[in-house]
């Protein structure tokens, strides 16, 4: 695998060439700091850039034309990490080694610069009826994320936690956020958007590099330049006194989730050890400490896991259960942390945790997501090549662990309770 | 060792049959460093009626399920879990309606894994005390997929279609199922179904083939298997009509939706093989419901759905067709769907299209080793045996021949399945 970085004057292009896949990997990132009043408009903006152009007028027309392509897929997504919100817009396309067709890389790569740069607006607005649309999308989006229990009970975690924290704040905004949004300001926003944003573009595949750069070059007319740093990491409070908060919904389980706070890590901490532990307590599957004590000892649930918010520095525990496990389930949670921090591990968990991280990173090494995935934090934020985190993660002791069990603290927990029969 | 080319796709699938009946099939990819290995047996959700000989049979719903759950003990205090994570290897298995899988995946110890995949499925360990602890995880499991109302959807919608075919039965089955269960009843089934003549053998990946027939070879050396007994599915009959044509549901969930089902009889279409069938079908509602469609690109325009998806699935003498909709106008949306699949239209810019696209299709799917292992799975439980012209059969479908397809759609035996949100009390 070859990585190359082009600097391009208002855009870096990041390039990993390999010819381990059949298939081409291109991710257009736009970042910009979270403003939680901004986050609904910006979602709304990388949505509808995606749906349609001046050219390709509606959905039908965009989606024929990449059928024409060869099944090239193309679509947008806003993510927050930390404290920066990114719209990437994405290109999974053929290696054009298995196309006959000589313009077949030129037309590829220049389609979403098209969407990007030629909307689809009206005397100063985006297109009313695609506005329309796309808006009445996003209502049943927000919406939908009160269908599942358990992100309920995760989403009023983090608010209870700290409705100010960028950790609380959904991507998606909220319906009156949505209200707020008009054909014209959504426009006004994509005025200052190649202004406001940093822009980076990576891609993976088999693919003569230079050929790429020169044809996004040709493509992508963006002349500002912004260089501003992505800041990531939130600084979250920890709280003095754990906060519990309890509240019903119609569902037959109870959703339970515990947030705690991290203090202090360092890079090594964040980027290597962290994994371990998380990895010991909950996020290891069937043989981690919680599944062990909560699933196998206990006959509480069915699946429980531990989820490290890196950029937020926080650690969710989450399972569903009966409501008259909940408080059991809570204690023993607790328990399996303080466990860690007492060393009540042996070398053999340690060593099975590093092996079994290992495998999981190099079966990630033939997703070209995944790869892609891994060299965007390390531009972004310094991570180490998998190669090196490897090395690392062999490295971690026993100490090491104890040190960062010490560093977790209680923050929330939430309890959505059921009992629908 | 037979090797099986693929035409049109330049791969190979091999297949090794070891003297026990089980066949291994083998796919290389020396690009990857992951290996992906299954060891399914024949055996789902909806075989819970059977014979053997001449004596019939009948076991709790979710039996394949929950022995499923427990076949990962070897002793009373270890498990295959404790042994893959020591070897490095990440194992689960699932259950379908049809199938129960074990599966790992690796990047190291191949050898050593695959054989104790092996070992530890054909090691039948099974105490009341493993099957009374399990029952209240899966308990808990159930209550799970009963809380998704995507699932409980799912269920009702095939609860409205189907009068006696058990594919309406959610495959963990109830929690008065699952506490039913008992030690006799997962024995049965092992000792019945678990056999090499009834299972099969996948692996996918950074492999050699010959290495792992080997393997094979020397996994069940010592091993005896009973002569197998054959169990036979007693048939269900199911008759032509649904059981509901219209049903409304109030469910906790925000945004209405609507499925339309229509249930064809397989008989219609003797003349077609099932591989091509589902092809066809699958050309046919894209390109009737699809995004480059007409139909969904007026009812996107009307306002009348903010989305629509489509699938077929083939249930024994069945085939049913299924459009989701998400809709506030489900009456309306309902009469266009039905008015829409008795008249499809397969107009021929739009088949020459997707037949482009869908060759782009089937040359990425050899690019993943979980894809090429699932559609290994799938072809053996669907068709039992591998299906390696997939491309040319694709290529041989004509226009002509959707056109005689569509003509033989109707919405005679169709179910509606209306969900409307219970309640507005969130946020």
């Amino acid at each position: 695998m070859i990585y190359k970085t082009y600097n391009c004057n208002s855009f870096n292009v990041h390039t990993i060439k390999t010819d381990k896949f059949k298939t081409c990997h291109m991710e257009i990132l736009f970042g910009h700091p979270v403003q939680k009043e901004k986050l609904c408009m910006d979602s709304f903006l990388a949505d509808i850039l995606a749906e349609t152009n001046a050219q390709y007028k509606t959905r039908k027309e965009v989606v024929a034309h990449l059928e024409e392509l060869y099944k090239t897929v193309f679509y947008s997504v806003t993510t927050k990490v930390g404290k920066t919100l990114t719209s990437s817009f994405v290109l999974d396309f053929i290696n054009p080694s298995f196309i006959d067709e000589e313009s077949y890389l030129e037309n590829v790569l220049k389609f979403p610069f098209d969407m990007l740069q030629n909307p689809k607006v009206i005397n100063g607005e985006f297109d009313l009826k695609q506005f329309n649309f796309v808006k009445e999308r996003m209502r049943k989006e927000i919406q939908s994320l009160n269908e599942s229990g358990m992100k309920v009970a995760l989403r009023k975690a983090l608010e209870a936690m700290d409705s100010n924290s960028p950790s609380s704040y959904s991507v998606l905004g909220t319906l009156e956020d949505l209200d707020k949004v008009t054909p014209s300001n959504l426009y006004q926003l994509y005025q200052k958007f190649f202004k406001d944003n940093t822009c980076d573009i990576f891609i993976i595949g088999d693919l003569d590099m230079d050929q790429v750069v020169s044809l996004i070059r040709k493509y992508f007319k963006n002349r500002i330049i912004n260089d501003s740093p992505r800041l990531m990491y939130v600084e979250n409070e920890i709280k003095k006194k754990e906060l519990i908060l309890t509240s019903e919904d119609e569902y037959i389980q109870a959703n339970l989730v515990m947030l705690f706070s991290i203090d202090k890590l360092t890079k090594e901490e964040k980027d290597v050890v962290f994994h371990v532990f998380n990895y010991l307590l909950g996020s290891g599957g069937l043989t981690s400490k919680l599944y062990k004590v909560i699933r196998e000892e206990n006959t509480l649930c069915y699946s429980i896991t531990s989820m490290y918010l890196k950029y937020d520095g926080l650690l969710a525990v989450y399972l569903s259960l009966d409501n008259e496990g909940v408080k059991k389930a809570i204690q023993l949670a607790k328990k399996c942390v303080k466990s860690l921090v007492k060393g009540e591990f042996d070398e053999d968990d340690l060593e099975d945790a590093k092996k079994n991280l290992i495998l999981s990173m190099n079966l990630s090494m033939d997703n070209n997501i995944a790869i892609l995935n891994n060299y965007i934090f390390n531009i972004f934020d310094n991570l180490p090549s998998i190669e090196e985190r490897k090395e690392k993660i062999l490295a971690v002791t026993k100490e090491d662990i104890i040190n960062v069990a010490k560093k977790v603290k209680p923050n929330t927990v939430y309890v959505l309770k059921g009992g629908k029969k | 060792m037979i090797e099986i080319e693929l035409p049109g796709l330049a791969e190979t699938v091999y297949l090794y049959t070891h003297e026990s009946g089980l066949r291994c099939y083998f796919w290389r990819n020396e690009k990857v460093n992951g290996t992906h290995m299954t060891l399914s047996v024949k055996y789902g959700s909806i075989h819970t009626d059977f014979k053997i000989g001449n004596k019939k049979y009948h076991v709790p719903h979710g039996v394949a399920h929950f022995l499923e759950h427990i076949k990962f003990n070897e002793t009373e205090d270890f498990t295959a879990h404790d042994y893959f994570r020591k070897s490095g290897a990440d194992v689960n298995a699932f259950t379908t309606f049809d199938f129960t899988s074990y599966l790992l995946f690796t990047t190291v110890n191949q050898k050593e894994n695959l054989k104790h995949l092996i070992d530890f499925v054909y090691n039948p360990f099974f105490t009341k005390k493993i099957i009374q602890k399990e029952k209240s995880i899966i308990v808990e499991e159930a209550n799970m997929v009963n809380d998704d109302v995507a699932a409980t959807s799912y269920y009702q919608h095939l609860k409205n279609i189907f009068n006696d075919y058990k594919y309406k039965e959610i495959i963990t089955g109830e929690p008065d199922d699952i506490k039913a269960i008992s030690l006799e009843d997962v024995l049965l089934v092992y000792r019945s179904f678990y056999h090499p003549q009834n299972m099969f053998l996948c692996v996918t990946g950074n492999v050699n083939p010959y290495e792992m027939a080997k393997v094979v070879d020397e996994a069940l050396e010592n091993k005896e298997f009973e002569e197998f007994v054959q169990p036979t599915i007693i048939p269900v009959k199911e008759a032509k009509d649904v059981v509901k044509e219209y049903d409304q549901v109030f469910v906790n969930i925000m945004n209405a939706r609507v499925r339309y089902a229509v249930k064809l009889p397989k008989s219609k279409f003797k003349d077609i093989d099932d591989v091509t069938l589902r092809m066809i079908f699958a050309l046919i509602l894209n390109m009737n419901f699809g995004s480059t469609s007409d139909f969904k690109e007026e009812l996107l325009a009307k306002d009348l759905i903010t989305n629509l998806y489509t699938n077929v699935d083939f249930f024994d003498e069945y085939i049913v067709l299924l459009i989701v909709a998400e809709t506030e106008y489900s009456d309306e949306v309902t009469k266009r769907i039905e008015e829409q699949l008795n008249h499809l239209d397969v107009d021929e810019a739009n088949f020459n299209r997707k037949m482009k696209a869908n060759i782009a299709a089937m040359i990425l799917e050899y690019d993943d080793i979980e894809t090429v292992n699932s559609r290994i799975q799938e072809n053996i439980v669907h068709y039992d045996e591998f299906i390696s012209d997939y491309f040319d059969r694709f290529k041989s479908i004509t226009h002509a021949m959707l056109q005689d397809v569509s003509s033989r759609v109707s919405t005679q035996n169709k179910a509606i399945l209306d969900i409307k949100p219970k309640k507005n009390n969130h946020n």
